[in-house]
């Protein structure tokens, strides 16, 4: 009996088209959005030369020429030699973000803004005054001066390669369709409850016990759940080339326990808000966006706030706890902060599934 | 009349949609404002750094207090969690880790190590440029002095030492912060109001409903003018509202003639919003089905054609996919008033040619539901 209504809640929940476009498709769909859009952001914000002219001849010409160097992948500016008619026109144009006269006296420069391009570039010719008034300190030593302003420190870069800070998008897109089985858990619950659909009065009339009925519902909701999250998991990692870590078995582990929480949410919802669908359906979606909202999905730096500022409110997001989770396994070695994730999410679906519980023991049907 | 009011009840069972929208747009209008820059004369740029100070030498205070006059210095303790959070969520784009006995070694004419952790982007580069410079300059200094007292007054006066720094910047933040706002107002439009005049139509392709109109003294042909010219009153409605509040959060961003063209933009942009609507209205009649496939055109189109992500950052094949969507003419429009000298013929030609794609496009919309229109009433009598 218990199988027969696993199975017929499984095939009412596929059926229905609107259910599998918002938990299977939706998130497919926003998935490949921010992939497409977000393909470009890291490449884009590092580091490109600046665009700069150079007006006018004094030995200082030469530290520009060096620093342009189109042989080093690493200068700082790609210069123009230009006349100042010519270097304006430029900047007016936004071609090149300024420029800056060299004469036998102090450089100037014309700069079209206050951007961080504007800013190396004042910075170095700032340099050039800097070195004129070194070398009044060793005036017999013009030479040495050079040397050692030529020798730069050594700085070694440690920074690592898990950076990628877009993931997140992708990760919070896994907490949304986890959270969004919640409506799976929902319908699937009215297949038990009286006052949930047609089928649950029928139910409720049948020799199956109300704990069985639901039991074998929440299974099946769980089960549809985790049909479309695999889904989501194949699409990201083979065609959108996410990268969740390399400790798949942990991997695992926190989807499951996402969705469970997903599914808790659902249940709670079923059992204890005396609403229409519509209600319902509406509680459930307004829990998952404001969650994926907090956890960085509508930009990512919020996550980052909530995190700094408002840490408690972030430790009992469930849309977090799946996002920091996947966070946790992307950049550390150590499991103490996955772990944190994990069993915070298993005692959020604790507390919903009692507080379920509860509610449906008062219930006659 | 009666099909006005007929609209404007359906209309007031969506108000709550029509709230969201504007309610993200004026965040986002508000949040967009404190994020503009001052104008008129060059102020650097301070970037976001964190430095881990383990030396307690002369030199190495002296480049940290050099640093934090220079750029901006979180404080964010040792904690190596911390400071990884922080630098992957970009809250800091450069982290300098100084050694115990770094200011020894380095006057005593040795070459001791730096760590540092990058994001790799301009800031970072600039924080990178501004401690070479201050490192270079004390080693020379130091190179003709032994007392230390000297040193770090040198140093401190070499550093001082800046060049003259013209500006020809106008109001080019107050014109970015209308841009920005009249781009993510696309958004607003695709997803509210398309929603919207969507689930209009849906009530109005109601059998019920359907077969009283077929018996009133009303033809179709003035049925369906009366329901467009209601949906374009709306839609009309729709835009001015975004365009005043774009007057009252933008304010002299859009008192300008390029903010008279973004309006002008909008209102063209709204015609071919409305046309879409038309177009899914008469595709689709189930008002459950209305709600995702409006919400996958609309982030669709937004995470396209640069609504959300700025345009330069999109890959170019992506960019030339979004030639096929009305909100990618619409941008580029938003985004050459931003980068042109000044309001000229040469800019009026590119302004004009882009509207006139997108009108163009409103015109495919209308014989598209127009022919799905057909399509659903020739089904309908069969």
């Amino acid at each position: 009996m218990l199988i027969h209504h696993f199975v017929y809640t499984f095939k009412i929940l596929f059926r229905n088209r609107l259910l599998i476009f918002w938990t299977f498709a939706f998130p497919l769909v926003l998935g490949t959005f921010f992939y497409l859009a977000f393909s470009g952001i890291e490449s884009g914000e590092q580091f490109k030369a600046v665009e700069i002219a150079v007006v006018g001849e004094s030995d200082w010409r030469s530290v520009y020429e060096s620093l342009s160097d189109p042989d080093d992948a690493d200068r700082l500016f790609n210069a123009r030699y230009l006349s100042e008619t010519e270097a304006r026109q430029l900047l007016d144009e936004k071609e090149i973000v300024g420029y800056v006269v060299l004469t036998e006296e102090q450089p100037r420069v014309v700069v079209g803004g206050d951007g961080v391009g504007e800013t190396i570039l004042t910075a170095v010719t700032d340099q050039l005054l800097q070195t004129e008034q070194i070398m009044q300190y060793a005036p017999a030593d013009p030479g040495a001066v050079m040397a050692l302003l030529q020798e730069t420190p050594v700085l070694k870069d440690v920074s690592g390669a898990r950076l990628s800070y877009t993931m997140i998008e992708f990760y919070t897109l896994i907490a949304m369709t986890c959270l969004y089985g919640g409506m799976l858990g929902m319908v699937a619950m009215g297949q038990a409850l009286a006052d949930g659909s047609v089928q649950g009065r029928r139910v409720a009339v049948s020799p199956l016990p109300k704990g069985r009925a639901v039991l074998g519902s929440v299974l099946a909701g769980y089960l549809t759940q985790l049909i479309g999250l695999a889904l989501l998991f194949v699409y990201t990692v083979l065609v959108l080339r996410v990268d969740y870590g390399n400790n798949l078995p942990r991997i695992i582990l926190l989807a499951l326990c996402g969705c469970l929480a997903g599914l808790s949410i659902g249940i709670a919802v079923a059992a204890l808000v005396r609403a229409g669908d519509n209600t319902k359906t509406g509680v459930v979606i307004s829990v998952t966006m404001l969650g994926c909202f907090f956890a960085g999905m509508m930009g990512i730096t919020m996550k980052y706030v909530i995190d700094s500022h408002l840490p408690l409110l972030n430790r009992l997001n469930p849309a977090n706890m799946i996002t920091d989770g996947f966070y946790a396994l992307y950049t550390y070695d150590t499991p103490d902060r996955y772990l944190l994730n994990l069993f915070s999410l298993l005692a959020f679906s604790g507390v919903m599934l009692l507080l379920s519980a509860v509610g449906l023991r008062r219930r006659k049907a | 009349m009666t099909v006005f009011k007929g609209v404007l009840k359906v209309l007031w069972s969506c108000r709550i949609m029509v709230i969201i929208y504007t309610v993200i747009l004026l965040v986002f209008g508000a949040f967009n404002q404190q994020t503009g820059g001052a104008v008129g004369s060059f102020t650097a740029s301070r970037p976001d750094i964190a430095v881990v100070n383990r030396d307690d030498g002369a030199l190495a205070a002296g480049l940290t207090d050099y640093l934090s006059e220079q750029c901006k210095i979180a404080d964010l303790g040792e904690d190596e969690e911390t400071l990884h959070d922080a630098l992957f969520y970009r809250e800091i784009s450069y982290i300098l880790y100084i050694p115990a006995g770094y200011s020894e070694e380095l006057l005593a004419g040795a070459e001791p190590e730096l760590s540092v952790r990058s994001v790799g982007d301009s800031g970072a580069a600039l924080a990178e440029t501004l401690v070479t410079r201050y490192l270079t300059t004390a080693r020379a200094c130091a190179a003709f002095t032994d007392d230390s007292s000297v040193l770090t007054e040198r140093v401190e006066s070499v550093l001082k030492q800046q060049a003259v720094v013209e500006t020809t910047a106008e109001s080019a933040g107050a014109l970015e912060n209308a841009v920005r706002f009249y781009n993510f107002a696309a958004y607003s439009i695709l997803g509210g109001c398309v929603y919207v005049i969507c689930m209009v139509l849906a009530s109005f392709q109601n059998r019920r409903i359907r077969m009283r109109t077929a018996v009133s003294g009303m033809s179709l042909r003035q049925f369906n003018a009366r329901l467009l010219l209601s949906n374009g009153v709306f839609a009309l409605a729709f835009c001015l509202l975004y365009i005043l509040l774009s007057i009252v959060l933008v304010g002299d961003g859009v008192r300008t003639a390029q903010g008279l063209i973004l309006m002008l933009n909008i209102l063209v942009f709204t015609v071919s919003a409305l046309t879409l609507a038309f177009l899914i209205g008469n595709l689709v009649s189930d008002r459950n089905a209305i709600g995702g496939i409006v919400n996958v055109v609309a982030l669709g189109a937004s995470f396209l054609c640069g609504v959300f992500v700025p345009m330069e950052w999109l890959p170019d094949g992506v960019l030339k996919a979004a030639h096929l969507l009305p909100a990618y003419w619409y941008v580029r429009t938003n985004e050459l008033l931003k980068t042109a000298p000044a309001v000229d013929a040469a800019l009026w030609r590119a302004v004009l040619s882009n509207m006139a794609v997108i009108l163009a496009f409103a015109a495919l919309f209308s014989v598209l539901a127009l022919l799905a229109a057909k399509r659903a009433a020739g089904n309908r009598r069969g």
